[in-house]
């Protein structure tokens, strides 16, 4: 199930059955010329059915949002083996409940995705990828929110901490061409033509001086910029055997100064070297909580606890991107109220009265 | 004591990750990708840079092509190079390597008093790698071609490890001389945004055909001027792997195959 039904390029839209890959999608598009998808979580090999249930993410979502956001239709499977088509080639609809909007992000829970038709847009002919480095998060963190301030809405903002990027390109056999500080900025920027780009990347490089950057660097070529992304969507795989975990936590951008500071300090509380990385301008990051001697250190569950309290003290989320799953079923009762909990069993219910779906998955019980 | 005057030769190609090929025609459509400097020129601007650093006076990149190369001069000045120079005229148009060899020793001449030229070992669009040498015959200038490492730098000589066949080559060559070097010589670095500002604005020095005409005849340049054509360019078949799957019951079968074939390619004798 992975062809690509129908480019419809009236309409900007794309119509394809959802084992159709990531990959495969850039690849028609690129043939096309004109016209992108915005979405991109790092992994080429992400099968669009996959990236609906999922209700994917990935560094683009600072401007272009997340599959939520690009999502016009979709077939999906009941469990009853009853087929539905929600939605449709419309850029409005207020018609009933939204029933797709609940199977996007269900995790495979309410349905299979058997076809999904996404909006496209024009390409941006002008864009560029810069690091801006920093001696510290704070400052790093602190020059975010003023850049989104100054109305200049890049197309990616990732933090690094540099640590990680140095593993990913030697791991890659590429060299991370940011030298100074410790922390950096990578801001994909666009513009409506050359100027107007580098209006857009003098404005940013202002306001990070303002708040201490001690360097930045900038990559215009295709190939430059598609390094730089590589490190980035790299920087998991030298840790994987280090790593006892990694969170996914959202607060609200202007939170994330002070939550990174919480998590230095559960990371000194606990002994645990954490490093993070995130699409930072989204305030989503990613701590890495490390394994001690090979093995989960005792403390990971207190650990862990402890920062997904934090995230929801400042109003945040325990997952942004990765979903509850299996591993995180447990907290569903630390960031929802049982009322919530009742209602989205009964929509466990009406979708999949035995329970045949993905049992296990946000619910440890199955309906029925 | 005035340091090494070092240039740097860049040619402007076509961003060869887009661009389309007509198969049929055996062309390049150059006007279906964006542009980009050479990257093994970029290695080259790269290793001069790094060596003006500690002997060096200047840079000077020097780019023959048409109009719209003047970015990739400014792009090499963004990563170093504190002088560019673009040489251009329509007069220049369809010279094959002998005639822009020609232009650019010319150019070299004009600017005059290097000590060391630099230049990647081919481009990616031509794959000819005849350029830097025929520059260097044209000037009457040693050369190494292939350079993949610089040993050791004075303000007189160079030594450079050569890669050639299946060997390494340790060559000392006395000042003014010309490198082509491998990607293997550097790591290009990306320009900090304030040097990419500053680049877009700088001045870049445009040498035409009647700069050059007391080192250059008309004949020379031009198609009238290149003994050679491109008569065709062949893109070699995507390469594709194969797999043979074997099953328990047909190991020895699978054995036997698998040494055959090591045996045919001469990795197994």
């Amino acid at each position: 199930m992975n062809r690509i039904i129908d480019l419809d390029e009236k309409n900007l839209m794309i119509t394809m059955e959802g084992g159709t890959t990531l990959s495969q999608l850039l690849e028609a598009l690129e043939k096309q010329g004109k016209l992108f998808f915005p979405i991109h979580p790092g992994d080429e090999g992400a099968e669009v059915g996959g990236m609906v249930a999922t209700n994917a993410g990935g560094t683009r979502a600072v401007k272009h949002g997340i599959m939520r956001n690009h999502v016009k239709a979709v077939e999906i499977v009941l469990a009853t083996g009853e087929i539905l088509h929600l939605g449709g080639k419309l850029l409005k609809n207020n018609m009933g409940y939204d029933l797709m909007q609940l199977v996007m992000g269900s995790e495979g829970t309410l349905g299979v995705i058997t076809e999904v038709t996404l909006r496209l847009y024009g390409k941006s002919e002008f864009s560029n990828t810069m690091l801006v480095s920093f001696q510290s998060r704070r400052e790093a963190s602190d020059a975010v929110p003023k850049v989104l301030q100054s109305g200049i809405t890049p197309l990616a903002c990732e933090y690094m901490d540099r640590e990680l990027t140095l593993a990913s390109a030697k791991d890659l056999g590429l060299v991370w061409p940011a030298k100074k500080g410790s922390v950096d900025l990578m801001f994909i920027v666009d513009g409506v033509n050359e100027d107007n780009l580098y209006e857009n990347c003098g404005k940013i490089v202002d306001i990070c001086g303002q708040y201490g950057a001690v360097d930045s660097v900038v990559a215009e070529s295709a190939k430059e910029q598609k390094d730089l992304l590589a490190v980035r969507s790299n920087c998991y795989v030298p840790y994987k055997s280090k790593v006892a975990d990694i969170t996914d936590i959202a607060v609200p951008p202007s939170a994330v100064p002070d939550f990174f500071e919480d998590v230095r300090k559960i990371g000194e509380k606990y002994d645990n070297p954490i490093v993070s990385l995130g699409h930072i301008a989204d305030g989503n990051m990613h701590n890495f909580l490390m394994n001690r001697d090979g093995k989960l250190p005792e403390n990971y569950e207190d650990m862990k606890k402890e920062i997904y309290q934090t995230a929801i003290r400042y109003g945040g989320t325990i997952t942004a991107e990765h979903g509850t799953g299996k591993t995180r079923t447990d907290y569903m009762s630390l960031q929802f109220s049982p009322k919530e909990l009742e209602i989205m069993r009964s929509i466990k219910k009406a979708f999949d009265p035995n329970g045949i779906l993905n049992p296990g998955t946000i619910f440890h019980e199955t309906a029925g | 004591m005035n340091g090494l005057k070092i240039a740097v030769l860049v040619k402007q190609v076509p961003d060869m990750d887009t661009v389309k090929f007509d198969r049929e025609r055996g062309v390049v459509d150059r006007k279906s990708a964006g542009t980009e400097v050479n990257p093994f020129d970029l290695n080259a601007l790269e290793e001069a840079v790094k060596i003006s650093e500690c002997l060096g006076d200047e840079v000077t990149a020097i780019s023959m092509g048409p109009p719209n190369a003047v970015k990739a001069v400014r792009e090499c000045m963004a990563r170093g190079a504190s002088r560019g120079v673009l040489v251009s005229d329509a007069k220049f148009g369809g010279s094959d390597t002998r005639a822009t060899s020609m232009i650019l020793a010319a150019a070299v001449r004009k600017l005059g008093g290097f000590d060391l030229i630099l230049c990647g070992e081919k481009t990616v669009d031509g794959d000819t790698g005849q350029v830097g040498p025929e520059v260097a015959e044209n000037l009457g200038i040693p050369y190494a071609c292939f350079v993949s490492r610089v040993a050791a730098a004075d303000r007189d000589s160079i030594r450079v490890e050569s890669e050639l066949w299946d060997g390494t080559y340790e060559k000392e060559i006395l000042f003014p001389a010309l490198l082509t070097v491998t990607k293997e010589i550097s790591e290009p670095r990306l320009p900090s945004f304030q040097e990419k500002m500053k680049a877009r604005k700088a001045a870049v020095t445009t040498l035409t055909f009647h700069d050059l005409a007391p080192f250059l005849e008309e004949t020379a340049v031009g198609f009238q001027g290149s003994p050679t054509k491109v008569k065709k360019i062949e893109i070699p078949p995507e390469l594709k792997r194969h797999g043979r799957i074997f099953r328990d019951d047909a190991v020895p079968q699978a054995t036997d195959e698998l040494v055959g074939i090591l045996r045919q390619r001469r990795i197994l004798a």
